[in-house]
Formats: C-alpha cells, sequence, structure tokens
C-alpha cells in the first residue's frame, strides 16, 4: 500500500510514468516535464536528451533542456544572482536619471554601464546553464556478464607514449561510474555525477561544472563583471562629484561606491587567478592536485607544475586554455535519441574502494 | 595489455618509453574453449599464455535485446597521444589496426600477422575470442584500409573546430564576449552549416562510408559518428563472430 502511495506521488510531482507515456500523457503534464524536469524515469529512455539525463546525471532541466542546474541543498547562485541584479536595480531607481539629464556626455557612461551589466547577466546565465562538455557515458562498456562487471584491467592507469616533441609520458583513467576512458584533462564531477571535458571546477557559485564548453562565458562573465562595476563606480563617483550639497543630498550614490568597493574584488581576484592559471596552462583542479587540495587555490601562489599540455609560451598557454573552441555537445539536452540508448542508462552502482 | 608476461616486458623498459598498445582490451582466464566437440566444452581455467583476450564489445550503440545488439559487437580503436604533438588535445585516433599495435599481444597460433583466430567463449550470449589482440575487424578490413579511414576522420577532427586561432573560433569568442554567449546560443546553431561546415565534412564522410556503395558498407562493418562516441573511441560495427 505503502509503496503505491509513493509511486503515484512521485508521478505527479516529478516524471510521468511508462503508462502515461506510451498512452499519451495528458498535455498539462508533458507541459509541466517540458517547463523543469526534475528526475529521470529508469523506464523512459527515449525522445530528447532532457527527459533521459537526469537518470544519470543530477541535473535538472528547464524548458525542455535549454537551461539547466545541479539539485544541491544550498542554492547561492541565487544570492549571485541578487548580488548582479540589485545593484542595477537600485542604481536604475536613484541614479540613472540624474546622469542621463546632464547634458554633459555622461550619457556614454550609463549605457556603458548598462552594455556591461547585460553582458554579465547572460554571461552568468551561460555559464550556469549550458553544458559544460558533458561526456557520454557507457560507451566502453567492457563486457555484460556479472552486472557489467568492469575488468580488471580497467582499474589499472594506463601509461601511453606522447608525441616525442612531449617531455613526459601522458596516462589515464577508467571512470567506473561513466564506464568510460576518460580523455586526458577530464574528470568525474560528483556533484553533477558526470565526466566533463577539459574540468576546471565546479563551480558552487553558478551551481554547474566550469569546463570546456562554458569556460569562455566564465570568463566573459569574470570580465564584464569587472568593467560593469568600474562603470557603476564611475558613474556614481560623477554623480557625488557633481553634487554640491552634503552626502545627505546622494545617500544611495554612497552605499553603491561602498557596495562596488566591496564586492569588485571577487570577480577581479578571481579572474587574475585565472590568467596565471591559463598561462601555467593548469586547470584549476591539475593546481589542487599539486598543492594538495585543502587549500584555497586563489589565494595560493603560483606553482608551475610540469604539465605535458604546456606550449612553451606564457601567452600561447593563455591563447590555448582561454580561447579553446568549445566544440560540439556530445550529450545534448535538446538534441532526440532512439529508445533504449546506453548512454542515459544507469548501470549497477560499483562496488569499488577505489576513489574515483 | 592482455598478457601479462607481455605486459612484464613492457614494464621493465616503461622507464624509457611506454609502448602504445589498445588499452581497451582487457584477458580472462576462464572460459570456454573452443573444442573438437562443439558445446560439449565446459569452461575452466586456463594459463597465463593461454588467456582469453578481449577485443570486440557490446554494442552499447544499439539498445539491448535489440536483432542488432544480438548480432553485432563493437571494435574499438582507441585515442592516440604519439602521433602528432595537438593529439593531446585534439581527439586522435590509432591509425593501426587493432592487433598491430607495438605493444599487441601476438598470439602463439598465427605468429604476427595473423588474423582472428577463436579460442574460446566468454560473456553473456557466448562470444567468441581470440588469444591475441588481433579483433574480428581484420576479417573485413586490411591494415591500409583502415590506416585510411582513421586518417581522413584524424583530418576532419583536426581541422574541425580544434583550430584554436581560425577565424571562425576567434570570431566566435568575440562575438560572444560581444553578446555575453548570446552569439552560440541563437545564431550559432542556426548557422552550423555555412559557419560550421567542417564538422558536417566528418558526419558526410562517415554517412558516405556506411552507405550503399561506400567502403565500409561493402564489408559489413559500419563506423560510429565520433560524435555518437564523444569522440572517446573510434569505433567499427563489426558483424558477431561465430
Amino acid at each position: 500500500m505503502a509503496l503505491v502511495s509513493r509511486r503515484s506521488t512521485r508521478s505527479e510531482s516529478t516524471s510521468i510514468t511508462k503508462e502515461d507515456h506510451a498512452g499519451g500523457a495528458s498535455r498539462t503534464l508533458l507541459f509541466f516535464r517540458w517547463l523543469v524536469t526534475l528526475e529521470g524515469d529508469q523506464d523512459i529512455n527515449e525522445g530528447k536528451g532532457y527527459i533521459s539525463i537526469p537518470n544519470i546525471s543530477n541535473y535538472i532541466f528547464f524548458l525542455g533542456g535549454r537551461l539547466r542546474t545541479v539539485k544541491g541543498p544550498k542554492p547561492l547562485w541565487l544570492a549571485v544572482l541578487f548580488a548582479i541584479v540589485c545593484p542595477m536595480v537600485l542604481f536604475s531607481i536613484f541614479e540613472t536619471h540624474k546622469l542621463w539629464y546632464t547634458k554633459n556626455g555622461y550619457k556614454v557612461l550609463v549605457i556603458f554601464f548598462y552594455y556591461f551589466w547585460v553582458i554579465t547577466f547572460i554571461a552568468f546565465i551561460r555559464t550556469a546553464t549550458s553544458d559544460p562538455g558533458v561526456l557520454p557515458r557507457n560507451i566502453h562498456l567492457g563486457q555484460l556478464q556479472n552486472n557489467y562487471q568492469i575488468p580488471q584491467e580497467y582499474y589499472n592507469l594506463i601509461t601511453l607514449p606522447t608525441h616525442p616533441s612531449v617531455h613526459n609520458d601522458i596516462t589515464i583513467k577508467y571512470c567506473p561510474s561513466c564506464r568510460i576512458w576518460r580523455p586526458p584533462r577530464s574528470s568525474h564531477c560528483s556533484t553533477c555525477n558526470i565526466c566533463v571535458m577539459v574540468h576546471d571546477h565546479h563551480c558552487i557559485w553558478v551551481n554547474n561544472c566550469i569546463g570546456k564548453r562554458n569556460y569562455r562565458f566564465f570568463l566573459i562573465f569574470l570580465l564584464s563583471a569587472i568593467f560593469s562595476s568600474i562603470l557603476l563606480l564611475v558613474n556614481c563617483a560623477v554623480h557625488i562629484a557633481r553634487e554640491s550639497g552634503g552626502p545627505r543630498d546622494y545617500p544611495m550614490a554612497i552605499l553603491l561606491v561602498c557596495y562596488v568597493g566591496l564586492t569588485v574584488w571577487y570577480p577581479a581576484t578571481l579572474f587574475t587567478y585565472h590568467i596565471f592559471m591559463a598561462g601555467t596552462q593548469q586547470t584549476t583542479r591539475e593546481f589542487l592536485r599539486g598543492i594538495g587540495s585543502k587549500k584555497n587555490p586563489v589565494f595560493h601562489r603560483v606553482v608551475k607544475e610540469k604539465n605535458v599540455f604546456d606550449q612553451g609560451s606564457f601567452l600561447k598557454n593563455l591563447g590555448h586554455l582561454m580561447l579553446e573552441p568549445r566544440g560540439p555537445s556530445f550529450v545534448s539536452a535538446r538534441e532526440q535519441h532512439e529508445a533504449g540508448d546506453w548512454r542515459f542508462m544507469n548501470l549497477s552502482p560499483v562496488h569499488s574502494f577505489e576513489k574515483i | 595489455m592482455c598478457d601479462s608476461s607481455q605486459k612484464g616486458d613492457h614494464s621493465t623498459s616503461a622507464s624509457e618509453s611506454a609502448l602504445f598498445f589498445n588499452y581497451h582490451e582487457f584477458s580472462f582466464s576462464f572460459y570456454d574453449e573452443i573444442g573438437s566437440e562443439d558445446g560439449m566444452s565446459m569452461p575452466k581455467e586456463h594459463d597465463e599464455d593461454h588467456k582469453l583476450c578481449v577485443t570486440h564489445f557490446p554494442n552499447v550503440y544499439a539498445p539491448r535485446g535489440s536483432a542488432e545488439f544480438q548480432m553485432t559487437r563493437v571494435v574499438r580503436v582507441p585515442r592516440r597521444f604519439d602521433q602528432s604533438r595537438d593529439s593531446l588535445e585534439t581527439p586522435q585516433f590509432s591509425t593501426q589496426l587493432p592487433g598491430s599495435e607495438p605493444a599487441a599481444i601476438v598470439g602463439d597460433n598465427g605468429g604476427g600477422g595473423g588474423g582472428f583466430v577463436r579460442c574460446g567463449r566468454y560473456d553473456t550470449g557466448g562470444h567468441v575470442f581470440g588469444c591475441s589482440s588481433v579483433s574480428p575487424l581484420s576479417e573485413h578490413l586490411n591494415a591500409a584500409e583502415v590506416a585510411e579511414v582513421v586518417g581522413r576522420v584524424n583530418e576532419y577532427l583536426r581541422r574541425v573546430e580544434y583550430a584554436v586561432y581560425g577565424w571562425r573560433n576567434l570570431g566566435g569568442v568575440l562575438l560572444d564576449a560581444l553578446t555575453g554567449g548570446l552569439w552560440s546560443w541563437a545564431p550559432g546553431p542556426l548557422l552550423r552549416g555555412p559557419v560550421f561546415q567542417e564538422s558536417l565534412a566528418l558526419e558526410q564522410y562517415v554517412a558516405q562510408l556506411n552507405s550503399p556503395g561506400g567502403l565500409l558498407h561493402e564489408r559489413g562493418v559500419s563506423l560510429v559518428l565520433p560524435r555518437r562516441s564523444g569522440c572517446l573511441s573510434l569505433d567499427f560495427v563489426v558483424p558477431r563472430p561465430t
């Protein structure tokens, strides 16, 4: 009895049962699933990616897979969104009109502020909700017997030769959760429960991994956040300079100056850190491994590890990591796939003592 | 990889230089031997020199239970990092026929350049495997043909989207920076034809190989699009060896 009731509540709140699916679920239910896909259903493995990907990951999809986020206890990204939107709203209400009607050419500063703010906002959404470079699952399934048992050899670290111009061999590893031989620089994110290409880190502030396919947006987000903060500061400073009265006449300008003074350091520090990381051809993950993962990487002196990916010069490294092409989405939430696709099957959990 | 004695040889010289092998292969010693009396053999333990070398895998591109899944297997051509400098960043696959890599396991029957020799049955469905790294792909394609196909695929992949300083990528970076990422979200996918022509070229090449009249279609095998396998390996779907 208890089972029955649990099943029915689940189907109402999160997903659609197979019978519904086969018999044509009510349009409302399908619409709600399109709007928000919270959980997958092992029985439904067909249609578009957003219906099946939640089977194997911790992703939640919105608007038919157009946006994604990760299930988590703390929605810190909401705090970041608030920190982005709040100063713009205050500036629009209390400051804009004073600068806009001055005839002194300050309009340009206001326009630039809004432009960079919009870029920051969109880049934040793109970083937080796009595919970081998810790798497909179960591509390298070894065998079917014993519940898809992973062969012993697949637990070895494999050392393979590299081109003579590279000083070191490369080591690759099998991911027992995703059942794939991971390409170099990719790693498994335990929060999202997927493997990500050129994995930099899982960012709790945007609630998404930063990887090959959204590193670009992450950097644009940081850079435009710095620019819009500086322009906000400049706009408020102009207002303060033009006022003849005391601080009582421009409390909001003072508040915003203080706000920018306090917050601009976060994106600025992070952006500088990423310049040094990319310049020494390291991802945050590789850097953390080098210094011991207990420390905060941002405030640690940049140590240059010997790295097979090193291109030889700071600028080349910088260009390579920061301008890296995004490449296609291998596990697309929007693409149709055939029924019973192995990429979306959650095979039995691995009982292993090894750390992934 | 499979044969521990061979592997031992390599590991002693590993400090100097690692040798390439197909890391998808694994070995198994408890299996049904293919003997003279079919169906009568019982699974038994085999020694180091007679371990089965698993060189073909379940076809994860067909749903489980489908006829295609039952009738086909996948031979994986692994990614390789010693053929060119950019293969660390760009997916590049081994151009050698599986079984002829520098550290491949060479079986005692058939010598060096031998074909796929059936030794025993293993795994759900009783699939047939040999004792060497030679895969059933060797029954359909020769070394030159594999080198030609994989070489072309590698070439396309190198050109596709992995050129950091190409105008397509730099233009994309600039437009993304100016629009906060809206460029690649909205018009990017619509302009896939004109802007990302080369990724389509790879898809067309694979489609041509697999379609009637194509080389692979004639030989009864097919190539899985690298996009489908996440460029993790280059997978050939071959008929189930009997």
